[in-house]
C-alpha cells in the first residue's frame, strides 16, 4: 500500500524534470510562476474535531504553454513545517510535523493554433503529512481521541484524467473541464483505506502573473468492501467542492485563500438484512496564505 | 430575496450540517412484533457452558449467541423477555453506591476489605468513610489518563491523589460509600433482585467510550469523552435489532445517550421519558429501550442529588411492574463508568474487539449492575466478570442477532442472573420509599 503512494510521491520528481522545460518562456505563449516562501493559516472541521493549523514553507506553482501553446503545464509543489491544534480532546492536543503536497498536470491543446481549443490532461497529486504530538509514538496514537484524517500519517494521492476547453492567449487562461479521477487514502488508526472513483467539474482562470481561481466539484464511489465477519457490505460516497483564490501584488508577493466543503456517506447492506445510509459530519476547510517570493523580475 | 434567505437558512437548520446522519430513520415507522403468548416458565439454561472457551476470547464477530453460550438458539428463543430496558445511569463505582451492602442484606457480594485505602497526596492513608452528602460538590477526572492513574496497574491505589490533582479538595471524598439510609430503594433494589459483583467498566476511560461499547462493542476510535463521537457507518446494535424487525428507542429528557452520539430528540428513536412510563403503562414497549437521565440533574453524574436519581428509577421500576409487559421485561441498572469513585477489585482483561480496529482490552472499575425482571433471581449475587457488552450479548442472545465484535462474541450474556423455572413468583415487590435529605448532612433532617 505504501509502495503505490510513494510512487504518486513522484509527482515532485516530475515536477523538477518539468522545470527544465517550464524554465524559459516561450514567445506569445503563456506563463505564470510563482516561486516562493509562504507562511499559511487554516482552520477546518472534522470527523475528529476542529482544528487550527499554521504552516511555514515553500512554495511552486506555475500554468504555463509550450510547444506554441500546443501543450499546458500546470503544477504545484507546496513542502512545508505544519502544527497547530486538534481539538479531539480537551485539553487540545498540540500537532506538529511536515507536510509535502503537489500536483503536476501536462494538457494536450488539441488546435493549438486557436485561442479556443479541446484540451485533454493527466494529474498527478499527492500529499504526505506527518504530525505528532511532541514526545509520543506514533503507535500511542490509538490511545487519544481518533485523529484520523488530521495527524499522524496521512498519505493520499490521486490520478486524474481531464478533458474539456481551453482558452489561451498570451495573458489569459481558462480552463473549463470534467474530469475523472481515483483517488486513494492510506490507512489510518481507525480508518481503513480507501479507493474513490470520482467524476468532477472544474473551472480555472489565470491572468498572467496576476490573479488565479479555480472552482472544482467532485462526486466519488468507493469499491465495495465485504466484512465477511459481519455479513455486510460498505460503499463509501463522497461530494466534494473546492475553490482557490490567488492575488498577485505588484512586488511579486501573493496573497491566496483555499476553501473546500466535503462530506462522505456510507451504504451499509447487511445480508438478509436492511440497509443504512449514513453521512458523517461535512468537513470544511479554509485557510489563507502570503507567499513572499524569492525573485524579482523586470517590470 | 429576503424569502429566499429565510428559506435557505431554514434549510441550514434543517440539514444541521455539523451532525451525522446514522440512517436509523426506519425505526420510526416499524411495528414492535407482538410478545408470544406461548412463553413462559420451564426453560433450563446452562449459563456456565462454553465459559472457558469465553475465557480465550475464542469467538469472533459474527457469531451467534447459540454457538458462544452453548445454549441452542431454539433453547434461547424460548427465553420469555422480549423487552429490556437498560438504565444506565453515570459515574458511580461498586464499593461508592453500595460500599456496604455486604452488610445489609446481600452477604453474598464481596465486602470492601478493612484494608483497603489510598494515600493521599501527602502519603497518609485514607479509608472508606460514609458520605456526608449526596449532593458532591466536585467531580473528579475522570477521562482515560486519570482513570489510569485510579487504577495504578491493578492497585486500585490512585483514586484519591487522582480526586486531588483533578478537584480544588484533597481528594478524600472518592473513598466515600453511601449506606441504606441515604440510597434506601438504591440497596432495596440491589439486594432484593439480581447483582452482580464482577461488572465492569468495558474501558478505562469515561461516557463516550463506556458507553460507545454497549452499542458497537467497540470504543470505535472514542477513548475521552467530550468532543469525538463514533463514525456513523460503525455497525451497531441498533442496526442488528432493525434488520431482524425488532425496535428499540432511547428515553431522555436530556441527551439520549447521555450525548455520546450527539444526537438529540430530532433524531429518529428518540422519546421524553413520560414516553416511557406511556408505553410501560400500556405494554407498548419497544424490544430494547435505552432510558437516560438529564446531565448532572437526575442521572447520578456529580454534581446531581443521588437522591432525585434514585427517585426516577424508582419512577420506571414502579411503572414496570404494574405493566402488561413486566413478565416479559428485563431492566439491567447499571453505571457507564464508575467516575474516578475508589473501588477496591482490580479490572480483568476483556476481549481485543476486533475486527473494529481498537486498541482496548483493560477494563475499568467495578460498577453496580442489577438485572431487575420478574425472571431475575431474587437476592441473588453472580461473581461472573463482564462488562457492559454482556447487555449487549443479552440482547442478542433473545433476539438471536449476530455479535458485533470479538468482545460481546465472548461475553457471558447475564444468564446466570436468571431462573425461568415454574412456580415462582412473578410480581415485583413493592419498593420503599427512596431517601430524602440527601443534599442536607445525610443523618439529619432536610433543613
Amino acid at each position: 500500500m505504501h509502495g503505490r503512494v510513494t510512487r504518486c510521491g513522484a509527482t515532485g520528481t516530475c515536477l523538477l524534470a518539468l522545470a527544465s522545460h517550464a524554465a524559459a518562456s516561450e514567445p506569445g505563449g503563456f506563463d505564470s510562476q510563482m516561486r516562493g516562501l509562504i507562511a499559511d493559516v487554516g482552520i477546518g472541521t472534522s470527523g475528529v474535531g476542529d482544528y487550527l493549523l499554521g504552516e511555514l514553507g515553500a512554495q511552486w506553482q506555475g500554468l504555463q504553454s509550450l510547444r506554441s501553446r500546443r501543450w499546458l503545464l500546470s503544477w504545484d509543489l507546496r513542502a512545508s513545517l505544519r502544527g497547530g491544534y486538534l481539538a479531539n480532546q480537551e485539553p487540545y492536543l498540540f500537532l506538529l510535523g511536515a507536510r509535502l503536497a503537489s500536483f503536476a498536470e501536462g494538457g494536450y491543446r488539441t488546435q493549438a493554433e486557436r485561442e479556443l481549443s479541446p484540451y485533454l490532461g493527466l494529474r498527478l497529486a499527492n500529499e504526505e503529512q506527518l504530525l505528532v504530538h511532541p514526545g509520543r509514538a506514533l503507535s500511542e496514537y490509538d490511545q487519544y481521541n481518533s485523529i484520523d484524517g488530521v495527524g499522524g500519517l496521512l498519505l493520499r494521492g490521486g490520478l486524474r484524467f481531464d478533458a474539456g476547453a481551453s482558452w489561451l492567449t498570451e495573458k489569459r487562461s481558462l480552463l473549463l473541464l470534467g474530469f475523472v479521477e481515483e483517488a486513494f487514502q492510506d490507512l489510518q488508526v481507525y480508518t481503513e483505506a480507501l479507493l474513490l472513483t470520482q467524476l468532477g467539474v472544474s473551472a480555472r482562470f489565470d491572468l498572467r502573473d496576476g490573479l488565479s481561481a479555480s472552482l472544482e466539484g467532485a462526486w466519488g464511489v468507493s469499491p465495495e468492501r465485504s466484512d465477511q465477519l459481519r455479513s455486510l457490505r460498505d460503499r463509501t460516497y463522497r461530494v466534494s467542492l473546492a475553490g482557490q483564490f490567488r492575488w498577485v501584488f505588484q512586488h511579486q508577493s501573493w496573497i491566496a485563500a483555499n476553501v473546500s466543503l466535503a462530506r462522505d456517506s456510507d451504504h451499509l447492506q447487511y445480508a438478509g438484512g436492511r440497509s443504512y445510509d449514513t453521512a458523517s459530519a461535512p468537513v470544511f476547510t479554509a485557510d489563507v496564505s502570503y507567499g513572499l517570493s524569492l525573485e524579482r523580475r523586470a517590470p | 430575496m429576503k424569502r429566499l434567505g429565510l428559506l435557505a437558512l431554514l434549510a441550514c437548520a434543517a440539514c444541521d450540517p455539523q451532525r451525522a446522519d446514522w440512517g436509523l430513520d426506519a425505526v420510526e415507522g416499524m411495528s414492535t412484533p407482538p410478545d408470544e403468548p406461548e412463553l413462559g416458565c420451564g426453560l433450563q439454561l446452562e449459563p456456565a457452558a462454553k465459559a472457558s472457551e469465553r475465557a480465550e476470547c475464542s469467538y469472533r464477530a459474527g457469531t451467534h449467541a447459540g454457538e458462544s453460550l452453548g445454549n441452542s438458539a431454539a433453547v434461547l428463543a424460548k427465553v420469555p423477555i422480549r423487552h429490556v430496558i437498560i438504565l444506565m445511569r453515570e459515574n458511580r463505582s461498586f464499593d461508592h453506591l453500595l460500599g456496604k451492602l455486604h452488610e445489609r442484606g446481600q452477604p453474598g457480594v464481596e465486602a470492601v476489605p478493612d484494608s483497603y485505602s489510598n494515600p493521599d497526596a501527602s502519603g497518609v492513608a485514607v479509608f472508606p468513610a460514609r458520605a456526608t452528602s449526596t449532593c458532591l460538590e466536585h467531580d473528579p477526572g475522570h477521562q482515560s489518563e486519570s482513570m489510569r492513574r485510579c487504577v495504578d496497574g491493578g492497585k486500585m491505589d490512585g483514586f484519591v491523589q487522582n480526586a486531588a490533582a483533578t478537584t480544588p479538595t484533597d481528594g478524600h471524598f472518592v473513598m466515600d460509600y453511601y449506606d441504606e439510609q441515604d440510597l434506601p430503594f438504591y440497596y432495596w433494589l440491589a439486594r432484593s433482585y439480581a447483582i452482580s459483583d464482577r461488572h465492569f467498566a468495558p474501558n478505562v476511560s469515561g461516557t463516550f467510550a463506556n458507553r460507545a461499547f454497549l452499542l458497537f462493542a467497540t470504543n470505535a476510535g472514542v477513548v475521552d469523552t467530550g468532543i469525538v463521537f463514533p463514525p456513523p457507518n460503525t455497525p451497531s446494535l441498533l442496526q442488528l435489532l432493525m434488520n431482524a424487525g425488532f425496535t428499540w428507542a432511547a428515553y431522555s429528557d436530556g441527551a439520549p445517550f447521555s450525548g455520546s452520539l450527539d444526537w438529540d430528540h430530532s433524531f429518529p428513536g428518540v422519546r421524553r421519558l413520560q414516553q416511557l412510563y406511556d408505553d410501560l403503562d400500556r405494554g407498548s414497549l419497544p424490544n430494547v429501550a435505552f432510558v437516560d437521565g438529564v446531565e448532572d440533574e437526575d442521572d447520578d453524574h456529580p454534581t446531581a442529588d443521588l437522591q432525585l436519581g434514585e427517585a426516577r428509577v424508582k419512577a420506571v421500576y414502579e411503572h414496570a411492574i404494574t405493566s402488561p409487559q413486566w413478565q416479559r421485561l428485563a431492566i439491567f441498572w447499571t453505571y457507564d463508568e464508575a467516575g474516578a469513585f475508589a473501588d477496591h477489585v482490580a479490572p480483568p482483561r476483556g476481549c481485543l474487539p476486533l475486527p473494529a480496529r481498537s486498541p482496548f482490552t483493560e477494563l475499568g472499575p467495578r460498577i453496580p449492575f442489577v438485572a431487575i425482571s420478574a425472571w431475575a433471581r431474587r437476592n441473588y449475587a453472580s461473581h461472573v466478570p463482564h462488562d457492559h457488552t454482556a447487555m449487549t450479548r443479552f440482547i442478542e442472545a433473545i433476539f438471536d442477532l449476530p455479535a458485533l465484535t470479538a468482545r460481546d462474541a465472548n461475553s457471558d450474556g447475564l444468564l446466570d442472573l436468571f431462573d425461568f423455572s415454574c412456580g415462582r413468583e412473578l410480581s415485583g415487590p413493592p419498593p420503599p420509599e427512596v431517601g430524602s435529605g440527601g443534599c442536607a448532612r445525610l443523618g439529619t433532617p432536610p433543613g
